[in-house]
């Protein structure tokens, strides 16, 4: 049976809209997954495909195989000449309806986003409630980098009292002033109990005891992208002289940028190569343009780093170029902008006597 | 020292797996180490702030870091030190390397056992020769924690043929009864040449060997602060804030005594052509002991 050519297809009609609305509900996650994996690349046979994702999306091999044979029962996949596999004419058109590569959610397994947007809405509660009832400094700090934080502690996955050569991703949290953050994220992680929010004072002491290196969680938190990206820097490497794969995240803002020290770690880790480092800078989102400025980002490029911009800010999309972020040979940088002000109702911004200045 | 202290890595290296060195690649302090072990070697081009950040990662990965560098351009980190390092407990070994003569303000430190002094939690250790070097480094490296080591680039004399140190305890090198010459690190050696002269005036002095100035061998001062009743503190230093200081705020709570100080007199020390512009000689050493025999 010949396929009608795609082109023939006007694929922005409402029409075909429908089509794929149908398509996107007959197939799941995994299959998506499956079908956008094998458009891109070819593979010397389907368990090899499968075990390769399998390894890349972190699901079950199990599951992948149940529904790669849906996909072969459905018609959509086939294999010829014995092993290879490759999408069937109609399988072919089905992709392209679906656009599977620019669907935002393939990579992810439905439960962790939902998981995410459940913990960063009880997230914004509880920051919510610190700010009206305690009084907290310095808002802009802290909040600007709630978000991140929390997906960046929830997506890595977090181990109390691991050994400091386990293999999991590290964090770096260079900002100060971020108490009542920290203190909701490990409120959320179940690391303090709910009933003491509102006591964060206290807790800030037991942060402080912590000191920079020893808060659950979060590796080092350092006061200033200068000495963050520089500490990352050190862990990276020795996480890759040892042959460790884990990944080191430093959070950082933006406004640290024009200090030289950070500009010295941009430079040491694109010699050495520190393709584990991931740089994740988050502007404040007050200037006119949102984000970072265009000659910086260009002296990112230029000094040897990965950019990837995240333009329309959620921590969904966030996650997602979390899993993309994978160059070899060279460090990666995400750049995004936050702007935390539908965190604050009218009531909080009245109790607190900190303005936050709008530009 | 300086050589010594490169074969000491080297060997050192061998025996811990987690050593790593840290410093400039424009510098030679540890170029055998370099070459033996390329994989634990870090060697950029930075300053030296950018060095100790890294150094502070790998710390925090669990490896142990020595840090080589001129005692100048060192003191740059101390607030990188007491900030993150030694909040942490990271076992990060600054290593400092001291140029008395022909040195200048930047690459050479007066000061630097005060600034480290004052920090919580950090070990401040000044070996005398070689020999002594060998084995307070290795100690150095069995314990956790922070560590400032003050080397010299040149030896002046052999005080050890051979060593036995441990951190917290100081060495007797030659034992008396009139004073008590505590020293650190280059004056050892001019404390014994002193000790040989005053031989000749009847006064018999005990010469110690305080190599770890943090935390300090309370005990054996204390010990010969009674037997001799008099002291004199020698140490190329400052005289603000560096061994003097400390053994003076010990004495004064425990056992009050008379106390002379020889080092650096609050001045800018450098460009000097020997020890004597400074007033850190072995003559000096004996003026002060006949000072303090008087008023005893």
């Amino acid at each position: 049976m010949e396929a009608p050519p795609i082109s023939s297809l006007d694929l922005g009609s409402s029409f075909v809209e429908v089509i794929r609305r149908i398509l996107r509900r007959g197939l799941n996650n995994n299959q998506l997954i499956i079908l956008r994996e094998l458009s891109s690349y070819e593979f010397k046979s389907l368990t090899h495909a499968l075990k390769i994702i399998s390894k890349k999306y972190n699901i079950p091999l199990s599951t992948l195989k149940i529904n790669a044979k849906i996909l072969k029962d459905l018609g959509i996949i086939e294999t010829y000449q014995g092993k290879q596999i490759k999408l069937t004419p109609a399988g072919q058109i089905i992709t392209e309806i679906i656009n599977v590569k620019s669907f935002n959610h393939v990579g992810l397994d439905y439960r962790v986003v939902k998981d995410l947007s459940e913990k960063i809405s009880l997230a914004r509660d509880y920051i919510r409630k610190i700010i009206t009832e305690v009084d907290a400094e310095y808002l802009e700090y802290t909040l600007s980098i709630m978000d991140i934080l929390i997906t960046l502690y929830l997506y890595r996955g977090y181990e109390v009292g691991s050994s400091k050569s386990s293999l999991r991703d590290r964090l770096v949290v260079s900002r100060r002033y971020i108490t009542p953050t920290l203190y909701t994220v490990l409120a959320i992680a179940g690391l303090v109990p709910e009933g003491r929010v509102l006591s964060f004072r206290s807790i800030e002491e037991l942060i402080q005891k912590y000191s920079e290196v020893g808060v659950p969680g979060i590796d080092v938190i350092s006061q200033s992208l200068g000495q963050g990206l520089l500490i990352g820097c050190g862990m990276a490497l020795a996480l890759k002289r040892d042959g460790i794969p884990a990944k080191v995240y430093v959070v950082g803002g933006s406004e640290e940028l024009v200090e030289e020290r950070v500009w010295e770690a941009v430079l040491v880790a694109s010699k050495l190569r520190l393709d584990n480092l991931v740089l994740v800078i988050v502007s404040r989102g007050l200037s006119n343009q949102g984000g970072l400025k265009e000659d910086l980002i260009l002296r990112l490029c230029i000094s040897g780093w990965h950019v990837v911009r995240v333009s329309d800010y959620n921590p969904i999309e966030l996650l997602r170029v979390l899993n993309e972020v994978n160059v070899v040979g060279k460090p990666s940088v995400i750049t995004t902008i936050n702007n935390y002000r539908d965190i604050l109702t009218k009531e909080c911004e009245l109790r607190t006597h900190y303005n936050i200045p709008y530009e | 020292m300086r050589l010594a202290f490169g074969k000491a890595l080297v060997e050192l290296g061998l025996k811990y797996k987690e050593l790593y060195v840290v410093e400039l690649a424009s510098n030679t302090i540890a170029p055998i180490f370099a070459e033996n072990f390329p994989e634990r070697f870090v060697g950029i081009d930075v300053d030296v702030q950018g060095l100790i950040g890294i150094a502070t990662g790998l710390a925090v990965c669990g490896k142990k870091v020595v840090i080589p560098a001129y005692t100048g351009s060192l003191m740059r980190v101390w607030e990188w030190v007491r900030d993150i390092i030694s909040r942490a407990r990271l076992n990060v070994k600054l290593v400092g390397i001291h140029r008395s003569i022909n040195n200048d303000c930047l690459s050479s430190c007066y000061e630097d056992f005060s600034l480290m002094r004052i920090v919580p939690n950090i070990t401040i250790v000044s070996p005398a020769d070689s020999v002594e070097l060998r084995c307070c480094f290795e100690e150095v490296l069995s314990v956790d924690g922070p560590t400032y080591m003050r080397i010299y680039e040149e030896e002046y004399g052999r005080v050890y043929d051979e060593c036995v140190c441990r951190l917290g305890v100081a060495n007797v090198v030659r034992d008396g009864f009139d004073v008590a010459i505590v020293a650190v690190g280059s004056m050892v050696f001019e404390a014994l040449k002193a000790a040989k002269e005053l031989k000749n005036h009847n006064i018999d002095v005990a010469v110690l060997d305080f190599h770890t100035i943090k935390p300090l061998d309370i005990n054996t001062l204390i010990k010969y602060a009674r037997s001799t009743g008099a002291l004199v503190v020698a140490e190329e230093h400052n005289i603000l804030g560096g061994l003097g200081s400390t053994v003076a705020e010990v004495l004064i709570r425990e056992y009050p005594i008379p106390i002379e100080f020889i080092g650096v007199k609050n001045v800018y020390g450098y460009s000097v052509k020997s020890l004597e512009d400074l007033g850190l000689t072995a003559s000096d050493i004996v003026r002060a002991v006949k000072n303090v025999v008087r008023v005893k």
